[in-house]
Order: structure tokens, then C-alpha cells, then sequence
């Protein structure tokens, strides 16, 4: 697998569109940044970070995982002796670490504006631990979805626009299915509410519930992505 | 003499189809075995089943002795040139070799991906980006990608093609070469003239099956000639 990911992030260092993603992903915050009058607490930056790094997100992680498809060298990489879920976990996982570059663009820059507009840095080990992990499961968590999309839909804008919605659901709709059936207190479960996760002092049942669930989430899709690539017949 | 690729009754079918029927043959280690077919006959198919493109639908394959998952990890030892070899056309064809490199975990990466790229003459153009090479130089990087790091077994499929008599001679003297140092090699092309000058024994696969397997000390000492031979067993009509 670690074979995988060496080759996947020597594609992902020499793609420009990359880092024409990560420029640009520096250059909105920046501008937001600097729009912004509002000042926000060191907590608050990073606990509201994982905001829009799913929508770049999405664009990475289907990039990586049709990338082969679309050169036609996916046959060069199955036929190098290494099991295919293990091309698959290794392919998400190179996708998830250029996701995770994005991520800490925008942890950079929302800390780095905080800090400018004077709010106090927290030395609290603990907290900023808990922040960090808590928002790389949640960056983990899209990875694996918009890398399943973009396995088994080879329409590059359908698995990105499906990608979107499923952002957008998990995001902000439980809310609002809550609402609607009735059932109090599932917006916890948004992944737009990491961020109370994250500000709450102790780690309770409903952090960790928060993580299980999430969790779940993503072993269930990853192992549906190598279960579905493991059938494929590789042109 | 070990048998380095054994099929048992290996078959693929499409949907009622059935692209390959019941192959079974072995390939000794040390020989090259010459795969000859019309087009649609399925030897690429059976190809793609050896290197794990494609899941057989029955039957059995066995790689260097090996079956099931055992049998994938071999097929670290395999080379090969499968329809028209594919790489990252915006990469240089130097860093398409890293690449391939990196997946088999070759040792020392830069001495055999040089080795490869002088063998068949691109040690030159290393640096330049593969969408501004031609058929001819993509195949030529193809077979580079394929010898990369000597392998011990050879699976290429029509390698020769779009080649200059140069570069085909060149390549024939790689696979030589190869060889007399162990290396096995199963070879499909339709340059029947060609293939006579390098395998030591041929299989015929006709719709799916293979017909016939004859030897080359067979073709010599009963002095046949292949492209009649091949003609005749394919059901084809030859013009007086």
C-alpha cells in the first residue's frame, strides 16, 4: 500500500491543478480574511476551519481517484502485484493527504487572522489535540465519500456535483430533517457541528457518539469503494 | 523444467460470450512462447486475465507456482505491454519509469530506469513530456516500462507495433537478451516473420481456444511454414 501512496503523491506534487487549488484555496481565505470585520476567537478559528475545505476537497479526491481511468494506466498499476484493495486505500489515502493540504491552509489562515484581529492563544494542549484530530476525521470523512464518487461515477462533474449534495446534506440538513420528523437534537450530528464538539470542554458521550458515528461512515464507504474496484474489469 | 504460468479450462465470457474457452497450457521458465491469433481471436483477453485486468469467469491460473492471493503478489516479477501501453502523457518518460518504478519497489530506481531508457534508445528524450512523443517512441517507453528492473516474466501483447525495422530489430535483441539471462516471455503479434526469429514454441488460439501448440523444433525439423500453417488452422482462405 505505502507503494501506492509514494507513487500517488509524486503524481499529486507534479499535478498543477493541484496547486492551482491550493492557491486558490489561500487566496479566498485571505480575501475573506481581509473582508471581514468580525473578530474571532483563537477557539472559534479553529474550530469553525473544516468549512468550506469539502468543496476543494471534493475536486481533489476525484481528480485522484479517476485520474488513472481517464490516462489509461490503471492497468499499469493493478498489474504491479499489489491486491487491489490495497491500490484502493492507498489512492484514498494519497487523496486524503492532498486534502488535508487544503485543510491546513485554511487552519493557517483562520488562526492566522485571529491571532491579527487580537484574540488570546490558547496553549491547551488538549484542546487544540482534540480540534486538530476532530477536524482531520471530519476532512477523512468527505475524503472517503467524494473518493467512492469519483471511483465508481467516471463522469468527473456528476461525482463532483453529487459530491456537493452530499457536502451540503451533511453539512446543514439534519437540521432541518430534524425539524421535519420531529426528532430533536439530530443537528449534533451535522458535521457542521464539529465545531461544538470541539469547543466542549470534556470529551463527552456526544463527541464520542459524534466520532463513532462518523466513523462508521467512513469504514462503511471505503470498504464499498475496494469491494466495488476489486470487481472491475481495468481497460 | 518449471512451469512459470499454468492455466487450467480458463475461460471468459461477456454476457453469453465467450472470449476465451477452456485454455488450458503451461509455459515453461526459460521459454518464449509465441501467441498467435486472428484479431478477436482472444489472446489479448487471456493476457488481461494473467496480469489480473480482468477475473476469469472459470478456470484456473497458476503464477511462478502459485494460486489465489499468493499468486497476485507475483505478479510483482511480471512485465508487460498490454493493447497500447498508457502513461501520464503531461509527466516526462523519465517520471513515468519513477512511477512504475516506485509500485514494484525497485532497489536502485535510477540506474534501471536508465538501463531501460538506453536499451531501447530514449536515454536521450528522458526529460521530454510523453504527449510530444510519437506511436513509435510510446511504444518504445512501453517496452522500457516492461523490462524495468529485469523481470522474470514478460507478458507483451503485439510489442512491436508501430515500430521501424530498427527499433523492431532492437527490441528482438532486448527479448534475446533477456532471455539467455532467464527471463520467460509470452508474445503475441501478428508479424508472423518475426515471431519465428525469437519463440521457441507457438500457440494457435482460434475463437477462444487454443487449437494447437507446436514447438519450434517442430516448425524446423518438419519445415513448416508458420503463416500457411497459422492460415489453416484459423480456417482462413489462402490465394494461390
Amino acid at each position: 500500500m505505502h507503494k501506492v501512496v509514494k507513487a500517488e503523491l509524486f503524481k499529486l506534487k507534479r499535478n498543477k491543478a493541484y496547486w492551482f487549488i491550493l492557491l486558490l484555496s489561500f487566496g479566498i481565505y485571505l480575501a475573506l480574511g481581509l473582508m471581514t470585520d468580525e473578530k474571532i476567537s483563537f477557539q472559534d478559528a479553529i474550530a469553525s476551519s473544516a468549512s468550506i475545505v469539502p468543496l476543494f476537497s471534493a475536486l481533489v479526491a476525484i481528480s485522484v481517484a479517476q485520474a488513472d481511468y481517464n490516462d489509461g494506466t490503471m492497468k499499469n498499476v493493478v498489474s504491479a502485484g499489489i491486491s487491489r484493495t490495497s491500490i484502493y486505500i492507498g489512492k484514498l489515502l494519497a487523496a486524503y493527504i492532498g486534502c488535508m493540504g487544503i485543510f491546513l491552509i485554511e487552519a493557517i489562515m483562520s488562526v492566522g487572522f485571529s491571532v491579527y484581529g487580537g484574540a488570546t492563544v490558547t496553549m491547551d494542549a488538549f484542546f487544540i489535540i482534540k480540534a486538530v484530530l476532530l477536524q482531520a476525521v471530519v476532512v477523512l470523512n468527505y475524503t472517503v465519500i467524494f473518493f467512492l464518487l469519483g471511483s465508481i461515477i467516471h463522469s468527473a462533474a456528476l461525482a463532483v456535483s453529487l459530491s456537493f449534495a452530499y457536502y451540503l446534506f451533511g453539512a446543514f440538513a439534519f437540521g432541518y430533517v430534524g425539524s421535519f420528523l420531529h426528532i430533536s437534537g439530530l443537528a449534533d450530528y451535522e458535521l457542521g457541528s464539529v465545531a461544538t464538539a470541539i469547543e466542549q470542554v470534556n470529551v463527552n458521550t456526544v463527541t464520542m457518539l459524534h466520532l463513532g458515528i462518523v466513523t462508521i461512515i467512513i469504514l462503511f464507504f471505503a470498504y464499498i469503494g475496494a469491494f466495488c474496484f476489486n470487481r472491475q474489469e481495468i481497460k | 523444467m518449471e512451469d512459470i504460468i499454468v492455466t487450467k479450462d480458463l475461460t471468459k465470457e461477456y454476457r453469453g460470450y465467450k472470449a476465451n474457452h477452456a485454455i488450458s497450457m503451461c509455459v515453461k521458465k526459460g521459454s518464449i512462447y509465441g501467441l498467435i491469433g486472428r484479431n478477436g481471436a482472444g489472446k489479448t483477453t487471456f493476457m488481461r486475465m494473467l496480469l489480473g485486468l480482468s477475473k476469469p469467469t472459470k478456470g484456473e491460473i497458476q503464477l511462478f507456482g502459485k494460486k489465489g492471493k499468493e499468486m497476485n503478489q507475483e505478479r510483482s516479477r511480471i512485465g508487460s505491454i498490454i493493447e497500447t501501453p498508457a502513461f501520464i502523457t503531461r509527466l516526462s518518460a523519465y517520471d513515468n519509469l519513477m512511477l512504475r518504478a516506485d509500485l514494484l519497489g525497485l532497489k536502485d530506481k535510477k540506474k534501471a530506469i536508465h538501463e531501460a531508457l538506453k536499451k531501447v534508445g530514449l536515454y536521450e528524450k528522458r526529460g521530454q513530456k510523453v504527449k510530444g512523443f510519437s506511436l513509435g517512441m510510446r511504444q518504445s517507453l512501453g517496452i522500457a516500462c516492461a523490462i524495468l528492473g529485469e523481470p522474470e516474466l514478460l507478458i507483451l501483447d503485439e510489442p512491436i507495433n508501430g515500430l521501424d525495422p530498427i527499433a523492431i530489430a532492437n527490441v528482438r535483441k532486448i527479448l534475446l537478451d533477456l532471455n539467455k539471462k532467464g527471463t520467460t516471455i509470452i508474445i503475441s503479434s501478428h508479424i508472423l516473420g518475426e515471431m519465428e526469429k525469437v519463440a521457441t514454441c507457438y500457440g494457435f488460439i482460434v475463437e477462444g481456444k487454443l487449437v494447437k501448440e507446436i514447438s519450434e523444433e517442430e516448425v524446423k525439423n518438419n519445415k513448416v511454414d508458420l503463416e500457411k500453417f497459422f492460415i489453416k488452422i484459423a480456417g482462413g482462405e489462402l490465394d494461390a
